[in-house]
Formats: C-alpha cells, structure tokens, sequence
C-alpha cells in the first residue's frame, strides 16, 4: 500500500497539471466539463494523501500524532486503507474514462459544429462583398474597383469631346456670320455697278444728243453711243440681278446663321446638362469605389481574424492530445490492478507515460509541480519544413 | 478545374479546420479518419493532388499511411505535408524516411498551410 501511495504522490501532480491546464483552453462553455474526470482523480487521491499528511503534519495534534505513531507502527497503510483502494480504482477508473471521454468527443463535435456554421457565416460574409484579396479565386473585389475606375476613365473623355463639339458648333456659327457680312460687302458693290451702269446710259445718252447735233459726222460716234447704252442696260440688268440674288443670299445666310446660333446655344446648354450628369453619375462611381476599397479593407481584417480564430480553434485538437494520454494511462493503471501486476516505480511509470508525450506542454507540464500552469502556455503556429 | 487534397486526421474540428482553410483558398477536399480511412479514399478519389496527414491517429498512424502510400504504384507520386501536433525530431526523420514532403506542426496558421500547399500541389 505504501507504494500505491508513493506511485500516487508521483503521478497524481502530473495529471492535476494537466487538469488545471484544460479549464484555460476554454472558450466555449461545453468545456466547462473538460476537467472532471481528472478532477475527480486528483481530489480523491488529494483526500487520501491528505488523511495521511494531516496525522503526521507539524500542525496535527499531538493525540493526532500519537495516533499516527501507533497506526504506523501497529499497523501500516496497507492496513490502514485495507486492499480498498485497488477495487475502488477498478470501480472508478473506467467511469473516469468514460467522462474524459465524452468529453474529448463532445468538445470535438462542438467544435467541428463550430466551424461549419462560422464557415457559413463567413461565406455569407464574402457573398456579401467583404472579400479579402489574398484568396486564389478572390478577384471580385478587384474587378469591382478596376470596372469603378474604368468607368471614370471613360466617362471623362465623353465629356471633353461633347464640349470640343459645341466648340466647332458655335465656330460654324460665327463663320456663318462673317460670310454674310462679307456678302452683304458684295451686295453693296452690286448696287454699285448699277449705279455705275445708270450712269454709263446717262453719258451714252448725252454723247447720243451731240453726235445728232454735228449731223452725218457724228453717225459714227451715235453708233458707239447706242452700244454703249445697250451695254450699260446690260450692266445694270446683271447688277439688279447679282443685288437680287444677293439680297436672298442674305436672307438665306441670316436664317441659316440664327440656326446656326440657337443650335450651339440650345447643343451647350444639352450638353451642360450631359456633363451634370455625368459628373453626377462619376460622383456616384467615386463613392461606390471608395466603398469598394472600404468593403476590401474590411475584407482583408474579417480575413485575418478568421486566421487567427483558426489558429485559436486548433486548441480543441491539443486539448484532445493531452486527454487522450491521460485517458490511456487511467486505462494502463486499470489494467496493471485487474491484471494484478506489481506497480512499477513511480519513476519508470512517468518514464512510460512521458513516452506519449507529443507536445512541448506535456513535457514541460511533466516537469512542473501540482497546480502548476505550464502546461497551459499555448504553442504558436511555426514555418513549415520542407523535405 | 480545382485541385483536390485529402485531409487525414482523426479530429473531427481538425478537419474542419483544414477544410475551411483550404476550401476558402479555391480547393476541393476529401476527408478521412485515419491512416487506413485515408487509403480507402485514395482509391476510391478520382484525383487527389495533395494529401495532408496526421501523425498520431487511431487504426493506422501517419507516418504508416505515407509508407503505404509510397509503395502504392498509383498513389506514390501524391505529395504529402504531415500537420501534428508532435514535434519530436525523430519522428520528423520518420516521416522524412517514409516519403513526407513536408512537415507542419499544429496549431497551422492558415497562410502557411496554404504556402505549403501551393508550392506543393500536383498539376
């Protein structure tokens, strides 16, 4: 029995280490249940030990103590505590397992439940448009702003050309008027020519009067005279003409150049309110990009807390780890007493269990007194190797 | 078309974890229980690109599954990360030996994983 007690001295801290550690993994409330089991072991070994300590601790009483002289020298633990405790850990070990158990297997349907609707949540999120930008098939965000910032570039262009065009519109107008400016100079100089020609006819006329007057010598000159005259007519004819046409010409250019002006003017005023839009439209376009870009920024921080909320949910697998060896060793103990099996050491019973050991948290929570936290410190992802 | 890698662990949450993390990424994933689980989907797959395996795992270990992987004339081409929790430098070595192309101990980071992933996927 002396050695029952021994091997529980020493392997009873390692278990409370690591019983202690589980309650700080907890981030859910299903792990509340984590460390009944050990708990459980560790208070009745606590309760056992204790019965012991406190006959034979300086603060006991001195009847106290000289009752624990007499039970160790009349009857030692085995006596004291009877072949009870083997048949009690046969009882209860496998309940213990059974707890340890479900509870690594609750923890890890919960968590597995956990991720799949935190998975959900999460494409719910990026459907939504809070995408990050470092996902394989993640271009959505990008396109969005790239089409933004396209639309921009090509609305702008829109706008100058429709300005440029009421700019050549409003030049055409003015070269309208000039021209009927100049034309109105050529009507001018029509009215001109006949002025000239009525007076050519006056000259001929009079130059007609005097050759009659000088008789048979003048015939000739009143020859040239007549032709003069019927030139002059001509001439005048043709000036009435060309100031006739000139005069619709004018009419025609004044019409043409009041269309002209009210085209430009009614064309600026269309393409004022174009641009109004337009710029409205490019207003819109702006603050839809800089949502886009917020949506992106907000993206790439739900991302990184998924990463990190990834890394943190990977507690569940460690925290299975270390029960999992717990539970193998109650099972090892429960064998060894069904099997009647001497019990080794308590060192090389650490040894063997030490030899499950996968993680630095157990080979440190092995080292570390009862109550000890070293076993909680939580291990920090590292770089892959490559082979 | 996606590229399709096979998890094999013996955590459910694990699991899930992994998936999550490479389903976000673009890839398709199969699962599987453990190492013996895990050789029953390999040849019922398709296709499988990548294969990211436990070490410690109930009915066959890790590092036995990459062994028989390695000896399987179909699957032996079939690029595998070991993802544990176990850091022992021997079993690293194991790993090595059996055929593993690269080792990541848990907890991942997700961007790691997928580093580790990408460079070594099959086309």
């Amino acid at each position: 029995m002396r050695i029952h007690l021994r091997w529980l001295d020493a392997t009873m801290p390692t278990l409370a280490v690591a019983c202690a550690a589980l309650p700080l993994f907890h981030r859910v409330g299903v792990l509340e249940m984590m460390a009944v089991g050990g708990v459980a072991a560790v208070s009745i070994w606590a309760a056992v030990r204790s019965a012991h300590v406190a006959a034979t601790s300086p603060a006991a009483s001195a009847a106290d103590r000289a009752q624990q002289a007499i039970i160790d020298a009349d009857a030692p633990l085995l006596a004291r505590y009877g072949d009870g405790l083997p048949p009690l850990l046969r009882g209860i070990l496998p309940v213990w397992r059974e707890h340890v158990e479900s509870v690594r297997s609750q923890t890890d349907t919960a968590v597995g439940d956990l991720v799949v609707n935190f998975s959900a949540i999460t494409e719910q999120f990026e459907a939504a448009g809070f995408k990050g930008t470092s996902d394989a098939s993640d271009t959505g965000q990008d396109t969005t702003i790239s089409l933004l910032t396209l639309c921009e570039r090509e609305l702008q262009p829109v706008i100058a050309s429709m300005t440029r065009i009421t700019d050549s519109k409003g030049a055409l107008a003015a070269s309208v008027r000039e021209l009927s400016v100049i034309t109105g100079e050529l009507q001018t100089m029509a009215s001109e020519v006949a002025g000239i020609a009525a007076q050519t006819n006056l000259l001929a006329i009079n130059a007609a009067i005097e050759a009659a007057r000088v008789g048979a010598a003048g015939r000739g000159f009143a020859v040239i005279a007549k032709e003069i005259r019927s030139l002059s007519h001509a001439s005048a004819k043709t000036a009435n003409y060309i100031t006739g046409r000139m005069a619709q010409i004018m009419t025609i250019m004044r019409s043409t150049s009041e269309a002209a002006t009210q085209a430009a003017a009614s064309d600026k005023s269309a393409i004022e309110l174009s641009g109004t839009v337009v710029e409205d439209v490019l207003s819109h376009v702006r603050e839809l990009s800089v949502e886009a870009q917020t949506m992106l920024g907000q993206g790439n921080v739900i991302r990184s807390n998924i990463e990190a909320l990834i890394v943190s949910l990977q507690f569940q697998d460690r925290v299975s780890q270390v029960i999992g060896v717990v539970d193998k060793d109650m099972a090892r103990l429960r064998d060894t007493i069904d099997n009647d099996e001497a019990l080794p050491s308590a060192d090389q019973w650490l040894a063997d269990l030490q030899a499950h050991y996968t993680m630095k948290e157990q080979r440190r929570g092995h080292g570390t007194s009862a109550g000890g936290r070293a076993a909680a410190s939580s291990a920090a992802p590292a770089a892959a190797v490559f082979f | 078309m996606a590229k399709t890698v096979l998890i094999v662990d013996d955590s459910m949450s694990l699991r899930a974890l992994v998936k999550l993390s490479l389903t976000r990424a673009g890839y398709a994933v199969l699962e599987a229980s453990d190492g013996k689980d895990g050789l029953a989907q390999l040849d019922k797959a398709a296709k499988v690109n990548l294969i990211v395996s436990d070490v410690n795992m109930p009915n066959m270990d890790g590092i036995t599954f990459v062994t028989h992987v390695k000896q399987h004339a179909r699957h032996k081409f079939i690029p595998v990360i070991m993802l544990t929790t176990e850091d022992e430098v021997a079993k690293i070595a194991q790993a090595k030996a059996a055929g593993a192309r690269a080792w990541l101990t848990k907890p991942f980071n997700p961007p790691q994983l997928l580093e580790a992933v990408g460079k070594l996927v099959l086309a």
